[in-house]
Parts: C-alpha cells; sequence; structure tokens
C-alpha cells in the first residue's frame, strides 16, 4: 500500500507497518495453535479473523518457533495427503499468556497516549 | 511434469544447506494443492495452467522463498558493523603504518630505495591478511551463541564497554582520527630524519640534489639559512610530537593544536631569522636570491596562517564546536 503523503518515500508506510505487524503475528499464530492445524487451515484461519499472513512468512516462522520449543509438529495423512499439524507446547501456551497480557497493557498505553495526543 | 512439481524443485534447489527439505518441499506442495483445490471448488472446474501459473506465482521467487529458511543472511550485522569497520581501519592504519615506517627508515639508513619497495609489497599482503583475520573473528561472534545479548560474550563485553562519564563533552573539540594521525606523524618524523641526515653529511639525496642543482647553476646557499633550518628541524619535531601523542590518546586535541601553534611559531622564527639575514644565494646579484626571497616570505604567510588557524580552533568557544546540539540540550539550558 502506498502512503501517498507528499515528501516521503514511497515504500515508508508498508515498511512501518510491516515493523508493526511482526510481533503481532506470532502472536497470534500462537493463538491459533492452541486447536491443532496444519499450514494452510492456519493461514485460513488468520486471514478470516482480519490478518492475513503470506506463506513465505507463516512456514519459516512456524519453523521457528518449533526450534524454539514453543510448538511441536507432526506428519499425518488427512483427505489422502500428508499434510504437517502444528500445536503449542505447554511452553509455548505459556509464553502465549504472558505475550497476550503484554499487548494488553502495550495496548492500555497506546490508547492513553492516543487520546491524550 | 506439472508446474507444481517444477516449482518445488526450484525452490527445493535453492534451500539453504542443512534445512530438511523434504520437509518444508512438502509442506510448501501442501499449501499450494490446497489452494488449487480450494480454486476448483470455487470454479467447479480443474484450473487451466494459467491459472495454477498464478496461484504460484503469487506464493514468490523460488529463490526468495527459499532464502526465508536462511537463519542470519548477514556475515556482520548491524550492531556490530560500526565497531568492526573501526576495528579494520585502526588494525590497518597500525600495522600498515608500521610497516611503512619501517621500510623507510631503513631505506633511509641503508640508502636503498628497494627496501620501501619491499615493505609496500609486504603491506599490501598484509592488508589482505588483516581484512580477512578481523572478518573472520567479527562473522564468528555474530554466530556465537550469547542468549540473544550481545554482551554475553567474551568480544562483545569488550567492545561494548563503555562508560557515561569518559563521553566527551558536547562543545569539546573532536577527537583527532588516528589514521590521520598517523600518518601526520610519519610524514613529520621522515622530515626530520631527512632533515637530521641532510645537517652532517652529503649522503642524503634531497641534499644531494640541491647540491648538484645549485653547482651547475655555479652557486652556493649561504650560512644565513641556518635558522630556517633549525626552526624547520624544530617544527618538524614537534608536529611528530603531537601526531604520536594524539595517535596513543585521540581526545587530547588542546595539546595537540597547543603543539601545532608552538611548531608553526618555531619554524616560522627561524624563517623570518634566515629572512632577516640574506642574502640567502651566493653569488649575492644572481636571480636566485630573489626566488630564496618569494619561497622565504611564502614559506611566513603560509606558517602564519597555520599558527591563526591553531589559534582561532584554540580560542573558540566551547559550544561552537558542535554544528548542532541535541533539542532535549538546548531545551534544557
Amino acid at each position: 500500500m502506498e502512503n501517498g503523503i507528499a515528501g516521503l518515500s514511497p515504500g515508508l508506510f508498508d515498511s512501518l507497518r510491516l515493523e508493526l505487524r511482526r510481533g503481532c503475528l506470532t502472536l497470534a499464530v500462537l493463538s491459533q495453535l492452541r486447536t491443532e492445524r496444519y499450514g494452510y487451515t492456519l493461514r485460513k484461519a488468520l486471514a478470516e479473523a482480519g490478518l492475513e499472513i503470506d506463506e513465505g512468512t507463516l512456514y519459516p516462522l512456524l519453523r521457528r518457533l518449533e526450534s524454539q520449543g514453543l510448538l511441536q509438529s507432526e506428519w499425518r495423512e488427512e483427505n489422502k495427503r500428508r499434510k504437517r499439524f502444528y500445536r503449542l507446547l505447554p511452553a509455548g501456551e505459556q509464553i502465549y499468556i504472558q505475550l497476550s497480557a503484554e499487548l494488553q497493557r502495550i495496548n492500555a498505553s497506546l490508547d492513553r497516549i492516543i487520546a491524550e495526543a | 511434469m506439472t508446474l507444481l512439481d517444477r516449482y518445488l524443485y526450484a525452490v527445493q534447489s535453492d534451500l539453504p544447506k542443512g534445512q530438511p527439505a523434504g520437509d518444508i518441499i512438502a509442506e510448501i506442495g501442501d499449501d499450494l494443492q490446497s489452494q488449487m483445490e480450494d480454486r476448483e471448488a470455487t470454479l467447479g472446474r480443474p484450473l487451466t495452467e494459467d491459472e495454477q501459473a498464478a496461484i504460484i506465482k503469487t506464493y514468490g521467487h523460488p529463490r526468495r522463498i527459499a532464502a526465508r529458511y536462511a537463519g542470519a543472511q548477514y556475515l556482520i550485522g548491524p550492531e556490530l558493523l560500526p565497531f568492526y569497520w573501526s576495528t579494520l581501519r585502526l588494525v590497518v592504519t597500525i600495522v600498515i603504518a608500521i610497516e611503512l615506517l619501517g621500510g623507510a627508515v631503513s631505506a633511509l639508513v641503508s640508502h636503498n630505495g628497494n627496501l620501501f619497495f619491499d615493505a609496500l609489497y609486504a603491506a599490501f599482503h598484509s592488508l589482505i591478511w588483516i581484512f580477512s583475520i578481523v572478518t573472520i573473528a567479527f562473522a564468528l561472534n555474530e554466530r556465537v551463541p550469547n542468549n540473544g545479548n550481545m554482551n554475553g560474550n567474551t568480544m562483545g563485553t569488550w567492545m561494548f564497554r563503555w562508560d557515561p562519564r569518559r563521553l566527551p563533552e558536547p562543545g569539546a573539540l573532536p577527537p583527532v582520527p588516528r589514521n590521520s594521525s598517523l600518518a601526520e606523524f610519519i610524514a613529520n618524523f621522515l622530515a626530520l630524519l631527512v632533515l637530521l641526515d641532510a645537517g652532517g653529511s652529503h649522503r642524503i639525496p634531497l641534499d644531494t640534489l640541491l647540491a648538484n642543482a645549485l653547482r651547475n647553476m655555479h652557486a652556493t646557499l649561504t650560512p644565513a639559512w641556518h635558522p630556517a633550518y633549525i626552526g624547520t628541524v624544530a617544527g618538524t619535531a614537534l608536529l611528530s610530537f603531537a601526531a604520536i601523542t594524539v595517535f596513543v590518546r585521540p581526545r587530547l586535541t588542546v595539546l595537540h593544536e597547543v603543539v601545532r601553534a608552538m611548531s608553526s611559531a618555531a619554524t616560522m622564527t627561524g624563517v623570518a631569522l634566515t629572512l632577516q639575514a640574506g642574502p640567502w644565494i651566493r653569488p649575492t646579484d644572481g636571480p636566485l636570491n630573489g626566488a630564496a626571497l618569494y619561497i622565504l616570505v611564502s614559506a611566513i604567510v603560509i606558517l602564519g596562517f597555520q599558527w591563526t588557524n591553531s589559534v582561532r580552533i584554540l580560542l573558540r568557544k566551547p559550544g561552537n564546536h558542535t554544528p548542532t546540539q541535541p533539542r532535549s540540550m538546548s531545551a534544557t539550558g
């Protein structure tokens, strides 16, 4: 998306938006994986909730979260095709709770700051 | 082979080594297959090749997709990079300077110019070694596990060691860059060696060249040049001292300027005394005396300008050394 503001570099809004979204996407993925899902259904669930994430970002993110010990994955057959199912581990659940609380604190602070501005 | 197979093969070829390629490709393949099936269900018919190509194209260039599975994509990260450059500059400056200075001194002492070129060749080799060693050290440091905290390993601890109380005041003279002070030292030290040798013997090329040139014109220097010679030796020695001092302690900028002012003054005094003691060339009625007068007056003007510049820097008000001040500072006072 172009910011269309004169005097600013064309991709600035997109770049700032990407930065803003990055941490939120991790939280959103953790939230959705409290229920077991495979990549494609996870992406669809996030898109339906209004948080689109491209495949090239999602799969490396899932792999990283798994290597950090927050998720576990398992290959299983569904609809005659092998799919990789992801689910939160207890450590991931703990991190999810902590991050959610942190996000709420940040949101509350931002609400106050923006209201005062 | 379908378009999807070709795409997956392209991604697999570009995946970084050490990644579970089979897993990654199977997962990407399943995602793309699911997208195509969804689309087919919506349209109620199989997809055409163009429609398949459109879905695959939306997924992204194979190389870009593969690259996302790589870890650190850089050799030295953005936080270490400034430290890398400053370390590289410092080490290159010191090692190359030592080699060149050693070569120059050997060449002067043994009157063999080839020794300097040997040193130049060795310096070029050292440059490659220094670049490799410093780069490898920083690249390894980037990859040492440190719990996400760069201060966590030995090199990080050393580099990020700092004390707010030792930061320079905003108004202070900026530190002299080490490469600049080292170049200043080498130039002046070599000039000093040449000057001192020229005073004692006739083996120095500079002296020989000058004597030969004058002899060809049936002319000789008069003793009037002695004060200029002594002043130049004193000034060059002072400049060498100032340069090596700020090389060791780059923040001693005030001392550096004071000594530079003293050097200009010493040389200027010597040149002025020589100017006063003319004639400077025998035979005294030749055109060379006019040229010498022109050289001496020019030297006094240049040295006077240098002296004034040093004094001006020393007398400048502290606040004027920084072109801009952070807003918080100007707001508080």
